[in-house]
């Protein structure tokens, strides 16, 4: 009788120590706010094992379709005893008795799982399973999760059932919350970049389509005063020029922003360009719009297999970088050097054009590289070409460098380094 | 073009800030007033004026610019007035006389 009363003293004892060692786990559980998910899940696998008095456990994540599973872990000690092909994906439809909590939708126990008549049995390998329990985790209607511990000494009863679903219920909360939050911070990201790029072109039109007005505005205010004093005509031609150049101005800055927008969008899809064929085309277009002024520009000897992966908008690129290069130039002659080449390891395409011009600081050299809205805001840095150009090349996964023509003196010209993937 | 008929001489005119302050130094007669843009390459229109004014508290800078924003900036660092583009020229050549103290707009504009 004494022995009997001992015995279930220790046993009731063991068990309210068990379970002042479950809300010790459960209230760590819930602090471990800095874990990743995967470090959550291992921290819960291994404490399921623990408390429920188990030698192994697993945690598979059911897809979002409800049909097919993936294997997410299996507790550590399971590794060294199971020399099982780890099947990591499968159906539901496939998986054996152990996956019954899914299709019941609730908690199941198999106290003797080698005597289960509708076991589909283990792969060679697996370690001999005499006891299994698994839950089902919801996440509303869904289960997200299956997590199973197995080969308890003593049968598996409703206790465990209550750690296990306890256990994995609080874990899928902490990792949904840590979800929520991830996708929560990807959309403000999203929002901050929508809201800068509203911002942008919101600032770009009051700024230069006001800037345009104004040259406007002067030009005319002047046509009476001349026209009254008698000024010579070519005084009245100058306005008239002033005038037309400022509406040509007012038509690029609308394309520009037309073409910005396209590519925000996605633009055209990539494909194989003869770079040559683009290079001499934007080579026509400046020496055309610059008629009146000395340009010489060069270019590598043609080749007729040289290709990138690029859309209808590489010749504005070129167009624009070459434009930059006269328009920022003083120089009785401008001098432009187009040069390409393929590196022999990579066989990368390399393109740079310098140019003898005013040249780029190199506080200016890094926001034309960085190119974000702000800092054009800030000062008049970028503009709407070079925002145009940063953002192709980020479509073509082409790098972008700003150097200086004569090593460390920016005053003497610039080269406009951009290196091209080889495209088989 | 604009402050020809005005009877204005300019002295010195700029690309960007920096080009704005090395001018505004190495002029022997320095002028009688400066208008000045705000976003420019290189140096900004208030950076521009901070250096000028620190270097010559006597300097007059009206900011004609399209950046709204910065217009309580500029008054902050001494700018005499900011004229927001665009505006008419009577506008700012008003500005100018008012800031030279002289009277003769009226008749000139109205002319």
């Amino acid at each position: 009788m004494t022995v009997k009363i001992e015995k279930e003293y220790s046993r009731l004892k063991d068990e309210l120590k068990l379970k002042d060692e479950t809300l010790q786990s459960l209230l760590e559980l819930i602090q471990l706010r800095d874990y990743t998910p995967k470090e959550l899940v291992n921290y819960t696998l291994e404490e399921c094992v623990r408390l429920t008095q188990s030698k192994a456990g697993y945690l598979h994540f059911i897809n979002p379709n409800q049909k097919s599973l993936e294997l997410y872990t299996w507790s550590k000690d399971v590794l060294k005893i199971c020399t099982a092909e780890k099947t990591t994906h499968y159906p539901i439809s496939q998986a054996g008795v152990w996956a019954d909590c899914f299709r019941i939708r609730a908690p199941i126990i198999h106290n003797d799982y080698p005597n289960l008549p509708n076991k589909k049995g283990v792969p060679e390998g697996h370690f001999p399973v005499k006891r299994h329990m698994s839950v089902p985790i919801f996440d509303g209607n869904n289960i997200v999760a299956i997590v199973g511990v197995g080969n308890k000494v003593n049968p598996y009863d409703h206790r465990d059932v209550r750690k296990l679903t306890l256990f994995a219920g609080s874990m899928w909360k902490i990792i949904r919350q840590k979800r929520i939050e991830k996708q929560i911070a990807e959309s403000e990201v999203k929002y901050r970049e929508a809201f800068n790029q509203t911002e942008f072109y919101k600032d770009l039109f009051i700024h230069d389509i006001s800037n345009i007005l104004q040259n406007i505005q002067s030009s005319i205010g002047l046509f009476p005063i001349l026209l009254k004093s008698g000024e010579k005509s070519e005084k009245i031609d100058d306005l008239i020029e002033i005038i037309n150049d400022q509406v040509i101005r007012g038509s690029k800055l609308i394309n520009n922003i037309r073409k910005l927008s396209l590519i925000d969008e996605g633009g055209p899809p990539l494909e194989k360009i003869d770079l040559f064929d683009i290079l001499y085309k934007a080579y026509k277009f400046v020496k055309k719009s610059f008629s009146n002024r000395e340009i010489d520009i060069t270019i590598t000897e043609k080749r007729n297999d040289i290709f990138v992966l690029a859309d209808n908008f590489l010749l504005d690129l070129f167009e624009n970088l070459i434009l930059n290069s006269v328009k920022h130039n003083q120089n009785e002659k401008i001098n432009i050097e187009i040069k390409v080449s393929q590196n022999s390891e990579d066989m990368n395409i390399k393109i740079e054009i310098i140019d003898n011009g005013m040249g780029i600081p190199d506080v200016l050299k890094s926001q034309i590289i960085e190119g974000n809205y702000q800092k054009r805001k800030e000062s008049k840095g970028m503009g709407l070409g070079l925002m145009l150009v940063r953002r192709l090349l980020k479509k073509y996964n082409a790098k972008f460098f700003i150097f200086d023509r004569i090593k460390d003196d920016h005053t003497k010209g610039t080269n406009f380094t951009i290196v091209f993937q080889q495209v088989k | 073009m604009v402050l020809d008929p005005f009877g204005f001489e300019i002295i010195g005119s700029a690309k960007n800030g920096l080009e704005a302050v090395e001018i505004y130094e190495s002029l022997s007669k320095k002028p009688d007033l400066i208008i000045m843009d705000h976003r420019m390459p290189i140096m900004s229109g208030i950076e521009a004026s901070k250096i000028i004014l620190d270097f010559d508290k006597t300097a007059k800078i009206i900011f004609a610019s399209a950046d709204q924003s910065v217009r309580e900036h500029a008054k902050t660092i001494g700018a005499i007035s900011f004229k927001n583009k665009p505006f008419d020229n009577k506008k700012l050549i008003k500005n100018i006389f008012k800031a030279l103290k002289k009277n003769s707009i009226t008749s000139k504009v109205e002319q």
